[in-house]
C-alpha cells in the first residue's frame, strides 16, 4: 500500500515537472516567464512567495511569484544588503529563517550554474515541517530549468537586438548606396551634357574654319586676281573691263570679314558660357 | 581646242579667259558661271581641259567631279580654288582625272606652265596634282 502511494506520488511529481518544463519552454520572452512559473510551480512545491535571482557579472535579474498570482520580472535589480539573500549570496551557505509573526519559514539557496553564472532561490512558505530536506532535489531541478531558460531567453534577446541593429545598419547602407548611385547618375548626366556641348562647339569651330577657308578667301582672291592682271593687259582694257567689277568684289570681301568676326564672337560667347 | 572655265564668280572667268587668250590663240573657251549649264554641255562639247572651282552654290565642283566619274567622262581637270584647306587638297586626290590643284589667283606665268603641262600630257604634275596615266587630252 505504501509502495503504491509513493509510486503515485512520484508519478504526479513527474507529471508536474514535465508540465513545468514544457510551460517555461513555451515562453518567448523574459517578461512572460514569471507567469508560467506561477502557473506550474504550485504543483511542485508549497510556497507563499518564490524568488529567483539570476546573477551574471553584468548584473542581476529577479523573478518574483507569489501564491496570490502576482508574477514579475525585474532587470538589473539589487539586493538589500541586510536581506537574507545578500547574506547567502556572499557566503554561499543555505539559510533558513523562521518568521515568528507570520509563522512562515524562509529558505534561501545559492547555486553555481556555470562559469560566471550564479543564481539564488528564496522560498517563503507556511510549512511548519521543514520542507528543505525533502524538496532539495526538486529545488535543484527547478533552479537548473529556470536558470537555463533565463540564459536562453537572454541570448535570444541579445541576438534579436543585434539583428535589429544590423537591420538599421542595412537600411542606412541601402540609403547611402542609393545616394551614391544618384550622385553617379547626376555626374554622368553632367558629363554627357558637357560632352554634347563640347561636340557642338567643336563642330561649329570646324564650320568656322571651313568658312574662313572658302567664303573669306574667295572674294580676296578675286581682288588679288584683278590686281595681278593689271600689268598684263592695256590700261584702257583694265579700266573698261575689270575696274567696274572691282567694287563688287571688295564689298563681298568686306561682308565676309564682318561675318567671320560675328561668327567668331558668337562661338566665343557660347564656349565661355558652357 | 575646247577649254571649259567653271566658276560661279563671273569676274574669275573673265580674268582666266583673258589670260588663256593671251597665251594661245587656238583655244575655244566656254565659260560657265552656272555649273548646271556646264554639266549639260560637258558630254556634248567634250572639252579637252576643264578649269574647275570647288566652292559653288547648288552644284559644287565636287558634284561635277562625281558626275564625270559616274558617267565615265575622262577629261583632265585643273582645280582652281580659293580654299587653302588641306582637307580639300586630299579629297581631290581621290579623283584620278584631277590633273592639278591650284590656289587662286593664277598669274600669267602659272597659266602658261599649267597649259604646257596639260597639253604635253606631262607626267610631272604640279603641287598636289594627280595625273591620269595614259590619259592624253585630245587636240
Amino acid at each position: 500500500m505504501e509502495g503504491i502511494q509513493s509510486y503515485l506520488g512520484y508519478k504526479i511529481l513527474f507529471e508536474a515537472m514535465v508540465r513545468f518544463s514544457a510551460g517555461i519552454s513555451e515562453v518567448k520572452s523574459l517578461e512572460n516567464l514569471p507567469g508560467q512559473i506561477s502557473r506550474h510551480l504550485k504543483y511542485l512545491i508549497n510556497f507563499h512567495d518564490f524568488r529567483f535571482y539570476y546573477v551574471v557579472p553584468e548584473g542581476m535579474d529577479s523573478i518574483v511569484v507569489d501564491k496570490s498570482g502576482y508574477a514579475s520580472y525585474a532587470f538589473g535589480c539589487h539586493l538589500d544588503p541586510n536581506s537574507v539573500e545578500a547574506e547567502v549570496m556572499e557566503t554561499g551557505i543555505p539559510a533558513q529563517i523562521n518568521c515568528s509573526e507570520t509563522g512562515h519559514q524562509i529558505h534561501c539557496w545559492k547555486f553555481t550554474n556555470g562559469k560566471d553564472q550564479d543564481s539564488l532561490i528564496r522560498i517563503q512558505s507556511q510549512d511548519t515541517v521543514s520542507q528543505a530536506e525533502n524538496s532539495i532535489p526538486i529545488i535543484k531541478v527547478i533552479n537548473k530549468m529556470v536558470a537555463a531558460r533565463v540564459e536562453n531567453l537572454k541570448m535570444i534577446d541579445l541576438i534579436h537586438r543585434q539583428n535589429q541593429k544590423l537591420e538599421k545598419l542595412t537600411v542606412a547602407l541601402h540609403s547611402k548606396n542609393k545616394e551614391v548611385r544618384e550622385l553617379n547618375r547626376l555626374q554622368e548626366a553632367t558629363i554627357q551634357v558637357k560632352t554634347a556641348s563640347l561636340k557642338s562647339s567643336n563642330s561649329k569651330l570646324k564650320a568656322l574654319i571651313q568658312f574662313n577657308s572658302h567664303q573669306l578667301r574667295e572674294p580676296l582672291t578675286r581682288v588679288l586676281g584683278m590686281i595681278a592682271i593689271k600689268d598684263d593687259i592695256p590700261q584702257d582694257e583694265f579700266i573698261s573691263d575689270i575696274l567696274p567689277l572691282m567694287q563688287e568684289s571688295v564689298l563681298d570681301l568686306d561682308l565676309a570679314v564682318r561675318e567671320v568676326v560675328e561668327r567668331s564672337e558668337l562661338l566665343k560667347d557660347e564656349i565661355e558660357t558652357t | 581646242m575646247k577649254v571649259f572655265l567653271i566658276d560661279d564668280q563671273k569676274i574669275t572667268n573673265v580674268l582666266n579667259k583673258k589670260y588663256l587668250n593671251m597665251i594661245r590663240e587656238d583655244l575655244v573657251i566656254y565659260d560657265f558661271d552656272d555649273p548646271e549649264l556646264a554639266l549639260e554641255a560637258l558630254e556634248k562639247e567634250k572639252p579637252a581641259l576643264i578649269f574647275l572651282d570647288l566652292n559653288m552654290p547648288i552644284v559644287s565642283g565636287w558634284d561635277i567631279l562625281s558626275f564625270m566619274r559616274n558617267h565615265h567622262i575622262e577629261i583632265p581637270v585643273i582645280i582652281l580654288t580659293s580654299s587653302n584647306s588641306q582637307q580639300d587638297r586630299e579629297k581631290a586626290t581621290l579623283y584620278h582625272n584631277v590633273f592639278s590643284f591650284q590656289l587662286k589667283p593664277l598669274t600669267k606665268i602659272r597659266f602658261t606652265d599649267l597649259l604646257d603641262d596639260a597639253l604635253k600630257s606631262g607626267n610631272e604634275g604640279d603641287i598636289g596634282t594627280k595625273l591620269v596615266p595614259d590619259q592624253k587630252p585630245e587636240k
